[in-house]
């Protein structure tokens, strides 16, 4: 004796593939609302940007590395934060998914454009110091007086300069 | 509304929280001393590197206010006119204007600018070999 359980009916019931095609189609809209026109934007805007970027300084080999490094990491960001969005949409209810995208694209940014590049080591080094803060890279417009220079910047030296040469 | 807010106001938060250490880590990215005659590049680098970090938090923050600002207008949908329903149609305005602002300043200052950034210090000290 058998006793035939029908699961497959509960498992349909939950499934995406069982909401009207209506309901697919604005919840497909307001995925591609939500995320798609802020990856699109973003993205663009860095891809078009750092292309430029790129063709301007052409010779320059350790600019062009950072450019790539920017482009890729955050577009790759972008892309991987967007994935886990739309993945965990029925999770947060789609409330958490532009976060997800901010996050994805900082992760990005510290991963590869703010990773210290490789530097050859050397017989001969050269070094100096410089006061470095945070502030100094600050938005112009937020700065009060619209004026670097007549601005004193709290924090004092952060940044030590190394190099090697050979 | 509470439960729909909380997440988003989590969320700017988060986003505040994290743009302090990320724009440390950019003050102290190293810089090699043979391009100091060349430091509008790698100004420029860094100084993007900050725009592009200011940008998504700045978007991440404005985009969570006009999810709260969104939640909050739910709170006026019972009303059908008066200055209640106004006032209703005017929250679903600035948490639409709010989105539309995030989306396009992150837009902005997340592309690769070339102009560079001008020292903290007028004279920087002499490289000193060793």
């Amino acid at each position: 004796m058998y006793q035939v359980v029908d699961t497959l009916s509960d498992m349909s019931s939950s499934s995406i593939f069982s909401l009207p095609i209506g309901l697919i189609l604005v919840l497909l809209a307001s995925v591609g609302l939500i995320v798609g026109l802020l990856v699109l934007l973003v993205g663009l805007s860095t891809w078009i940007s750092t292309r430029r970027a790129s063709k301007r300084s052409a010779a320059d080999s350790i600019s062009n590395a950072a450019v790539r490094r920017a482009r890729i990491g955050r577009i790759g960001g972008l892309i991987a934060g967007a994935v886990i969005g739309v993945l965990t949409w029925f999770a947060t209810d789609g409330i958490l998914a532009q976060a997800f995208v901010g996050v994805g694209y900082l992760l990005g940014m510290l991963a590869f454009e703010l990773q210290p590049p490789i530097q050859a080591a050397g017989s001969i080094r050269v070094a100096s110091l410089q006061a470095r803060s945070a502030w100094q890279y600050l938005l112009r417009w937020a700065v009060p007086g619209h004026d670097r220079r007549r601005v004193s910047y709290p924090g004092g030296a952060s940044g030590v300069r190394r190099c090697a040469t050979t | 509304m509470v439960a729909l807010s909380l997440p988003f106001a989590i969320m700017a938060a988060a986003a505040l929280a994290a743009w302090i250490p990320l724009m440390r880590k950019v003050a102290r990215l190293p810089q090699p001393v043979n391009e100091a005659s060349e430091s509008g590049r790698v100004a420029t680098s860094r100084a993007n590197a900050a725009r592009a970090v200011t940008g998504a938090v700045l978007g991440i923050g404005l985009l969570s206010l006009a999810g709260v600002v969104g939640a909050s207008s739910t709170l006026f949908d019972a009303f059908t006119h008066g200055t209640a329903y106004i006032f209703g149609r005017i929250m679903v305005g600035l948490g639409i204007g709010l989105a539309v602002a995030g989306l396009v300043v992150w837009s902005i200052l997340s592309r690769w600018r070339s102009v560079p950034v001008e020292p903290a210090d007028p004279a920087p000290a002499e490289p000193r070999i060793a």
